[in-house]
């Protein structure tokens, strides 16, 4: 972590002060779950939260009011993940029912279901401009699903893990990145036709893709994080010093990718330097584990979520 | 006639005073309007009349609708009703028809032939809206825009109404038409004037509502798109150029003019001379072309009238008005005169048969105008309008066409491949391997070229010879600088590519599945199923080495050869097993086949997400122990777990994580990740999903793994077993693979058989598989312990181990086990239960085996009983008969031929089958399928070469005599084992049904307790069975019932 060029320089003008400020005192709890809130995710433009549990339901927020909007209730099984379109018509979710499920927002209709994973699915995203959905589960598979046919089989279906699929994320450059419990981060090239293969040597739970494309942010069970050049692969920056070591957790980056945000199993929520990867701040967000984490694309506060059932808006 | 001429004499003056009644009448019957004109009114003032122009509704309170004759019932002669007149005798006669029950109004309505307009013509539908479309597309055409055409209404335009149009339309407006009344409509105030003139006139019997009758208004025309004329320049807005230069505006439209149709000239600007029909037709615009015609009768005189402002100018010294039109305008002639140059702008509209023409010229009156033509015009106009007589005359060389050579065949034979002679050739005269050119881009070129000429054949090279001759660079083809280099690449890459283009054609030249044409042979067949031929195969037949090994001893080079073919079928062995992992790592998750590949390696990783891993203690923080209990996201395995490793405990997953972290505590403090690249093929449309050009364009799409069955399944006798059982047995007692005296009688077998089937008697086909069956009793070492097994599986196969194991205890009690039932002979019963699957399933497709099916699964089921028999006969005394349940395999031993093949890879070595088993059982089926000569996999060959042993077949020989003593001893028993065992099955199965019968009558009479006591007596008289058992259980019942009576 000396001497190389580290970490992405911040893309002109779009750049957030340096000294942003990191958001750490509770603004609201969001609570309605009953169990485990697996995943929470802002919508695009940050100004609504969905997330999922084990309770099978999808719930909608309004994380800056701190009042909860909606319940989506469909889910036969623990829902995993939730990842929202675009343009806030529609979200998906998925879980335990090994399909993935797109919900019409307002009308909380199931507008379709993609049936063909074999188990369950760990994570969703959204791509191509909403026009696909990339999904990893237990099957050590990533599929891809079509939004816009009507066709209910994957488009395409990556086969090249090991291990349970945790967490996919796409680039803005026609890939597909997903990390896996086999200790690999890939990155599927559309574009060139190939697949790259980083391999951790330690389960990745999580996947950020940092906002200028060209760091990919792993969450290690081995209680790392692992910064990695898009490009060749290297290894930018390590962030350690909290727990990870059975549980899927999410990381984040800043939104002026200044900083990377990480969770561990004793509540605790990190804020890490991304270039010298000193620990910038650290507060107990929850008692429990906290197993999802969402940063606000402005970075007006922070979604954390726990084992205890409750989801902290933070500002 | 009087009267008539009386009134002649008067006169009359001024206008009659009107008669009330009879404008009464009148007003009641008016004319009958036209339906077209009536419907175009507004609902409210249509009006319905009948034939007479009476209006037919009234209104509730004024005298209803009229009917009839003036609304009586009544005819023009009075009131008649018809005598009756029977019909009776004449009953034949009578004719009915409907028109006799209708009346007249009806009939009229069904006589009458409706003329209404279609759709098509319909000038008030939406016909009036696709003209209107029409007019503004052609409007638009005019004007150029910037976005050619119109913008297609379809897909603009909603499909359904809206409701401001259904709301016009129930307010009398029609598609095509405008908003509003039209032309002579009456106007808001006419209608205002009448309206107070019917309110002044009070009950004035109405009087004239209007003097000229009643409007039929028609709705306004639509009114045209208005179009906005786009702006083609680039001046700025509402800029005039031309604003005080008018003159250039005229020059500039010129201009412009010429590149556009011309436009029709202004009448004002035509010529005039003398013609016809002039003041007629002029004021039409579609007779622009028709121009004024001067006649020049005088040669000298040249005569023109160009009327300006109306004030004729006068041109020339004279003028000649009058000419033979005139003359013949005179007789009364209505003619043309045509002239020539006219004549070529226009030929169509000038021909005679041209309707149009003459319907133009046709002035009212008078006929059409007759045409006056020349003779050449006329000759012209024999011709296709439009077409001038060609003055070129093309005379074309004919060929005649090729003589055909005496003799000659129209059989076109395929020559044979020349990239199939090649390699042959090509080996013989292997060019020497060369040093590449220094060049690095010459040698580039080598290659690329070599690649391509060594795919595509010799071809390429001449192409690329012919093309590139001039350059340089490309002098390697002609034996200049790196053509050795080249000759050798090309070799080397030919010898690369040429078998996998074979292979390609191959499979591209096969049928379909099931379509085979002729039965695969052996090695085919071993080709397929990815088997390498054995060493000494291809040397020896079947039938050859049955008849040769017969007699045959084993020496010490057979052994020899034993020894490479076992080194041979491990090798097979192994590629059946990898091939089935890497089949089977794209199947499950991917886990469980790595723990396969390398039970002991990657252990840092994957010992953690192994379920059944042995684990160190874990090390689980307190939070998170209370966070799994409480059923949190867990990553690995752990929540995914299968029920059995549930059983396990909560703690699973943990304890498994904790084994992933805790090796990699151990591993070296850092480990830089590791990156690695490997081709993938994205989906053409997910390229498309994601905007980018697919990188696999245009090449061929991977080759996709053939679709045997044999892929998916697992041979057990090629795979694991036959790796496990070569280890299991030791090496020096092993009779290779198959017992020598099965083997010697197998082969005695199959040639006696092949002579009975050369006879074609059933009969004799029998006989050997009972010779062979013989021969297996001759075998005691090999068959020892078989009867175990096949009590076993007996029992398994007639329900549970208890009721097996009852019989043999209650018979005697069952002496020690053999400590360790021998694996060998546990396995053929098992395997022998389903003989024929193993090939049903492999040759499912072939045609041939349809055929065949019927003759193997005759004889097929037998074949279990007689390896039983055969094995028990052969069994050494008593004593291991008890062990016969004990000996029972393990169940994943019960697949049947076929398993896919988890379990046995698995356990690498756990697969208990060993070959003698395997060829017991093959004993069985060899006999029957001995007329094969292509046998499957080669295994028949196998075994034609595994030779015989001399003295054990000799003692087998022997034995066979001995083995009918023992034979009917064991037999006994077995016979007896197996009585005991049916009569114990028999037994339950009837103290069941007997239980169940007791059961059925306690219902019964449960509800027939209401019906009371006769019910019961009835029934008590059915059966006395019944009635016994009904007494025991019924009594309580009647009793009962009798109490309540």
């Amino acid at each position: 972590m000396s001497g190389a060029p580290l970490g992405p320089a911040p893309p002109p003008g779009s750049a957030l002060p340096p000294n942003e400020r990191l958001p750490c005192r509770e603004h609201a709890v969001l609570t309605g779950h009953e169990g485990p809130v697996l995943a929470v995710r802002f919508n695009r433009q940050g100004t609504y939260a969905l997330s999922g549990g084990k309770d099978r339901s999808v719930r909608l927020w309004n994380p800056h009011r701190g009042i909860p909007i909606k319940v989506y209730a469909g889910h036969g099984y623990e829902v995993r993940d939730v990842a929202v379109a675009g343009d806030n018509s529609k979200f998906a979710s998925c879980g335990g029912d090994r399909q993935v499920f797109l919900w019409d927002v307002s009308t909380g209709a199931i507008v379709r279901k993609f049936r063909g994973h074999d188990a369950t699915i760990n994570a969703l995203c959204y791509g191509a401009g909403g026009e696909v959905l990339v999904s990893g589960g237990y099957d050590a598979a990533v599929k891809v699903w079509d939004c816009r046919s009507r066709s209910i089989d994957p488009i395409q279906t990556m086969r090249a893990f090991r291990d349970s699929v945790t967490s996919v994320a796409l680039t803005e450059r026609a890939e597909i990145l997903a990390g896996s419990v086999d200790g690999s981060v890939r990155r599927f090239d559309v574009r060139m036709g190939r697949v790259f293969t980083d391999e951790l040597h330690h389960p990745v739970t999580c996947v950020q893709v940092s906002r200028d494309h060209n760091c990919v942010l792993a969450a290690c069970m081995d209680g790392t994080l692992r910064l990695l050049d898009r490009a060749d692969g290297d290894l930018l920056a390590e962030y350690t010093g909290h727990k990870h070591a059975s549980f899927k957790m999410d990381c984040a980056f800043s939104p002026s990718d200044a900083y990377v945000i990480g969770s561990s199993e004793d509540g605790r929520v990190f804020y890490w330097e991304l270039v010298d990867a000193q620990l910038v701040d650290s507060f107990q967000a929850h008692a429990d584990v906290v197993c999802s984490l969402a940063m606000h694309p402005k970075g007006e506060c922070l979604l954390t979520s726990s084992v205890d059932g409750t989801i902290k808006v933070w500002t | 006639m009087e009267a008539g001429s009386d009134e002649e004499d008067f006169q009359f003056f001024g206008t009659p005073i009107e008669d009330e009644v009879e404008t009464r009448v009148a007003q009641h019957s008016k004319k009958v309007t036209d339906v077209q004109a009536t419907r175009a009114l507004p609902l409210h003032k249509q009006e319905v009349t009948d034939e007479q122009g009476r209006r037919r509704f009234h209104g509730a309170f004024t005298g209803g609708y009229s009917a009839g004759y003036y609304n009586t019932v009544g005819s023009a002669e009075g009131w008649q009703p018809s005598t009756f007149r029977s019909s009776r005798d004449s009953r034949a006669a009578v004719q009915q028809s409907v028109e006799q029950f209708l009346d007249e109004d009806e009939l009229e309505d069904l006589r009458r032939t409706n003329l209404q307009t279609t759709e098509q013509y319909d000038t008030f539908g939406s016909t009036a809206a696709e003209l209107a479309r029409r007019a503004a597309a052609d409007a638009a055409a005019e004007r150029p825009s910037a976005i050619p055409g119109l913008l297609p209404e379809e897909m603009v335009a909603p499909v359904a109404d809206s409701v401001g149009i259904r709301l016009l339309q129930k307010m009398g407006w029609r598609q095509g038409k405008g908003i509003g009344v039209g032309g002579d409509a009456p106007t808001a105030a006419d209608d205002a004037a009448e309206d107070e003139a019917g309110a002044g006139g009070g009950g004035g019997g109405g009087g004239r509502r209007r003097r000229w009758g009643q409007h039929v208004s028609v709705a306004a025309d639509n009114t045209s798109l208005y179009l906005l004329a786009p702006k083609t320049d680039v001046h700025g807005l509402g800029f005039d150029p031309f604003k005080g230069a008018e003159d250039f505006r005229a020059l500039k439209e010129a201009a412009r003019g010429k590149a556009a149709p011309k436009a029709p000239e202004p009448a004002a600007k035509r010529r005039r001379g003398i013609a016809f029909g002039q003041g007629v037709l002029d004021e039409d615009d579609a007779f622009g072309t028709l121009e004024d015609y001067v006649t020049h009768d005088d040669v000298e005189g040249y005569e023109e009238t160009v009327e300006t402002d109306g004030m004729p100018r006068q041109r020339g010294p004279t003028v000649q008005k009058s000419g033979l039109g005139d003359r013949l305008a005179a007789r009364g002639f209505s003619f043309e005169i045509v002239e020539e140059e006219e004549e070529e702008q226009g030929l169509l509209s000038w021909h005679p048969a041209h309707p149009k023409r003459q319907q133009q010229y046709a002035l009212p009156g008078r006929q059409a105008p007759l045409l006056l033509q020349s003779r050449e015009q006329q000759v012209k106009n024999s011709l296709i309008p439009g077409f001038v007589r060609a003055t070129l005359t093309v005379t074309l060389t004919y060929f005649p066409p090729p003589t055909v050579p005496p003799g000659y065949l129209p059989l076109h034979r395929a020559r044979p491949a020349v990239d199939a002679a090649l390699p042959a050739a090509a080996s013989k005269f292997a060019p020497p391997q060369a040093d590449p050119p220094p060049d690095a881009e010459l040698r580039q070129a080598i290659d690329s070229l070599a690649f391509f000429v060594a795919r595509n054949g010799v071809v390429f090279e001449n192409m690329a010879r012919q093309r590139q001759q001039k350059e340089a660079r490309w002098s390697f083809l002609s034996g200049g600088e790196g053509a050795p280099y080249y000759r050798w690449k090309v070799h080397s890459l030919r010898a690369l590519v040429q078998p996998q283009q074979q292979q390609q054609q191959q499979r591209r030249g096969q049928r379909p599945i099931g379509q085979r044409s002729a039965p695969l042979s052996a090695d085919e067949r071993g080709a397929l199923l990815g088997e390498q031929p054995l060493a000494a195969s291809a040397a020896s037949s079947w039938a050859a080495g049955a008849a040769g090994h017969a007699a045959a001893g084993r020496d010490a080079a057979q052994q020899a050869q034993q020894q490479g073919l076992r080194r041979q079928l491990m090798q097979v062995a192994e590629a059946d097993r990898s091939r089935l992992q890497q089949l089977l790592s794209r199947n499950f998750v991917a886990a469980e086949s790595q723990d396969m590949l390398h039970p002991g390696a990657e252990a840092e990783t994957m010992s953690g997400l192994r379920p059944g891993a042995p684990a160190p203690a874990p090390r689980v923080p307190a939070g998170a122990a209370g966070a799994a209990s409480a059923g949190a996201k867990v990553v690995t395995t752990a929540d995914f777990a299968r029920p059995t490793d549930d059983a396990g405990g909560g703690g699973l997953a943990l304890r498994a994580i904790g084994a992933a972290a805790a090796p990699g505590s151990e591993a070296p403090a850092r480990r830089l990740p590791v990156r690695r690249s490997e081709e993938w093929r994205p989906v053409a449309l997910l390229c498309k999903r994601f905007n980018v050009p697919d990188p696999y364009h245009g090449r061929p799409a991977e080759l996709q793994m053939s679709r045997f069955k044999t892929d998916h399944l697992v041979l057990p006798d090629t795979a694991a077993a036959v790796a496990a059982s070569l280890n299991s047995v030791p090496a020096g007692a092993q009779d290779f693979l198959l017992p020598p005296t099965v083997a010697a009688a197998l082969a005695e077998a199959e040639a006696k058989q092949l002579l009975a089937l050369e006879q074609g008697s059933a009969a004799a086909a029998a006989q050997p598989q009972q010779q062979a069956q013989q021969a297996q009793q001759a075998a005691p070492q090999d068959a020892s312990g078989a009867a175990n097994a096949f009590l076993s599986s007996l029992s398994d196969m007639l329900g549970g181990p208890s009721e097996a194991a009852a019989p043999d205890g209650g018979a005697e009690p069952a002496p020690p086990l053999p400590a360790e039932p021998p694996p060998e002979e546990a396995a053929p019963a098992a395997e022998a239960e389903r003989p024929v699957d193993l090939f049903k399933a492999i040759f499912e497709d072939s045609e041939e085996e349809d055929e065949e099916e019927a003759a193997d699964a005759a004889p097929a089921p037998a074949a279990p009983v007689q390896a039983a028999d055969a094995t028990a006969h052969a069994q050494q005394p008593e004593q291991q008969l008890g062990g016969g349940a004990a000996a029972r395999p393990p169940p994943q031993q019960h697949h049947g031929g076929l398993t896919l093949v988890d379990d046995e890879l698995a356990r690498p070595g756990g697969y208990q089958q060993p070959p003698a088993a395997q060829h017991a059982q093959r004993a069985w089926q060899q006999p029957q399928q001995a007329q094969r000569d292509d046998d499957a996999f080669g295994f028949a060959k196998l075994r034609a070469q595994v030779p015989p042993a001399g003295p054990v077949a000799a003692a087998a020989a022997a034995g066979a005599a001995v083995g009918a003593s023992i034979d009917d001893a064991t037999k006994q028993r077995v016979q007896e084992a197996l009585r005991a065992l049916k009569k114990d099955k028999k037994e339950k199965k009837g103290k069941r049904s007997s239980r169940k019968k007791e059961k059925k009558e306690k219902e019964k009479k449960k509800g027939g307790k209401e019906k009371g006591r006769k019910r019961h007596r009835t029934d008590d008289g059915r059966s006395k069975h019944k009635r016994r058992r009904g007494s025991a259980s019924g009594g309580s019942s009647s009793s009962s019932g009798s109490g309540s009576e």
